[in-house]
């Protein structure tokens, strides 16, 4: 055995301890000793073999679904709250680049990288979900399937990753050094807005859409013929208020990265963005105040799912949105935030309702979720947070490289 | 008990009502939003203190 030094390590100095890193090294290993990564490697620990028994055994030996209830919690929070919580990197790259709010620029690197790294876990999720997660590409270049909505999805979920890896390339080429790589991919931003915008128009809908060949299944309460535009309607709000939480936390979490940010002009963009999802909100609350009269659903009103359905429009869509329009009247930057944080419940609540809860409502055996689907949810999150940290630790996303012209 | 057609005309009639109502409520609720702040002190600071 070698050490340090490059001597031969006798009995004597493995007595002593000599092999052992020196001490700044150990301090070094000592830092990443923290509340969070102790959890994080817990989680990874119980996480990974499962992983296993998912991949070995396959889906009958670590989740509870069956031909009647085929999609589960990875489908239901993995991926549909998972696409609807990364809406914040379309809405902010259009604020920025599209209508020309260029003062919320310094949201849009944070918000497009959270918007990336959730759809990229939406497709770890769906590769758990899948059966035969080989045959993922098959829409793409061997069943396409077009008559079936999943058609859509799946074409704009991939080419959306692809775009938001794009549209996240000028912080990596930042970070590389590579400023004529950065100069292309910041000329391509207007047009992967744009693109992204679409795609998300699309997908976001779809997603809903899904659910519409399945009146008999879903809770008349929640199916509607309008469900696309629910679904859409939600993901722009649920996409406003993950970028204020998500500002929110980074601010907490990453303090030397954001210390050089203007307070007050921060608070202000906070503000805007409540005014923003306090109008979005409204207008969902509308619409499906809207569909619930479409559907004619009165006399469910007061039955146990009726009472669930007012929990969810009152208190997790109209209670945030009237938080959101006080706290932009009165200038209450922590009233937009926890307004944030309960319209992000809402949309996981709405999502977790259709897909899960309202689904096959009255079916004899309920579908309640393995213990492992749960270990894998939470994994699939934990990675995402360390991929997130690792990143922010890195390139410049919470704040600008000085040797670079910000992107407008 | 009412016939099919009734009830149509029934649900499209309160859809209709609904509509005007949600129009009108949701202009209010944007004046409200985008209106001038009611103390003119109001600015974006203030949130720090609640904190």
């Amino acid at each position: 055995m070698m050490n340090h030094a490059g001597h031969m390590t006798t009995s004597a100095t493995l007595l002593r301890g000599d092999w052992l890193p020196r001490p700044s090294v150990r301090g070094h290993l000592r830092s990443y000793v923290t509340p969070f990564n102790v959890v994080a490697a817990a989680i990874l620990c119980i996480g990974a073999p499962v992983t296993v028994n998912r991949f070995v055994n396959g889906l009958a030996a670590t989740t509870n679904l069956t031909d009647d209830v085929p999609w589960g919690l990875w489908i239901g929070f993995d991926v549909l709250c998972g696409v609807a919580l990364a809406a914040g990197g379309f809405v902010m790259a259009a604020t920025v680049h599209l209508f020309g709010l260029r003062e919320y620029q310094p949201l849009v690197r944070p918000a497009i990288l959270t918007g990336f790294l959730g759809y990229f876990f939406v497709v770890i999720g769906l590769m758990y979900d899948l059966g035969r997660p080989w045959r993922l590409p098959f829409p793409m270049v061997y069943s396409p399937g077009v008559t079936s909505v999943m058609f859509e999805v799946a074409w704009c979920v991939a080419l959306y990753l692809t775009v938001q890896f794009l549209e996240f390339c000028p912080a990596i080429f930042e970070w590389l050094g590579l400023r004529r790589w950065r100069a292309w991919a910041v000329w391509l931003t207007t047009g992967l807005t744009v693109f992204g915008v679409l795609l998300s128009t699309l997908h976001q809908s779809a997603l809903g859409g899904l659910f519409l060949i399945a009146p008999g299944k879903l809770h008349p309460l929640w199916y509607s013929p309008y469900l696309p535009l629910l679904f859409f309607a939600s993901a722009v709000a649920a996409g406003i208020a993950m970028v204020i939480v998500e500002s929110m936390l980074s601010h907490r979490v990453f303090r030397s990265h954001v210390e050089h940010h203007d307070e007050r002009q921060m608070n202000r963009l906070v503000l805007g963005l409540g005014r923003a999802g306090a109008i979005v909100l409204m207008a969902y609350f509308c619409m499906k105040c809207l569909a619930f009269a479409h559907e004619h659903g009165w006399h469910l009103l007061r039955t146990p799912y009726g009472y669930w359905w007012l929990v969810e429009m009152l208190g997790f869509i109209l209670c945030p949105c009237m938080m959101y329009a006080i706290a932009a009247r009165r200038g209450l930057v922590w009233l937009v935030r926890v307004a944030s944080v309960v319209t992000v419940l809402g949309i996981v609540l709405n999502r977790l309702n259709v897909s899960i809860i309202a689904y096959r409502w009255d079916a004899a055996r309920r579908y309640v979720p393995d213990w492992q689907e749960f270990v894998i949810t939470i994994t699939i999150v934990t990675t995402g947070l360390i991929m997130f940290r690792w990143i922010v630790n890195r390139m410049p996303v919470l704040h600008d490289d000085p040797r670079y012209e910000p992107v407008h | 008990m009412p016939t099919l057609h009734e009830s149509m005309l029934m649900t499209k009639t309160i859809e209709y009502i609904l509509s005007a109502v949600f129009l009108v409520l949701f202009v209010l609720f944007w004046n409200f939003v985008f209106g001038t702040p009611r103390r003119p002190d109001a600015h974006a600071g203030r949130g720090d203190h609640h904190e």
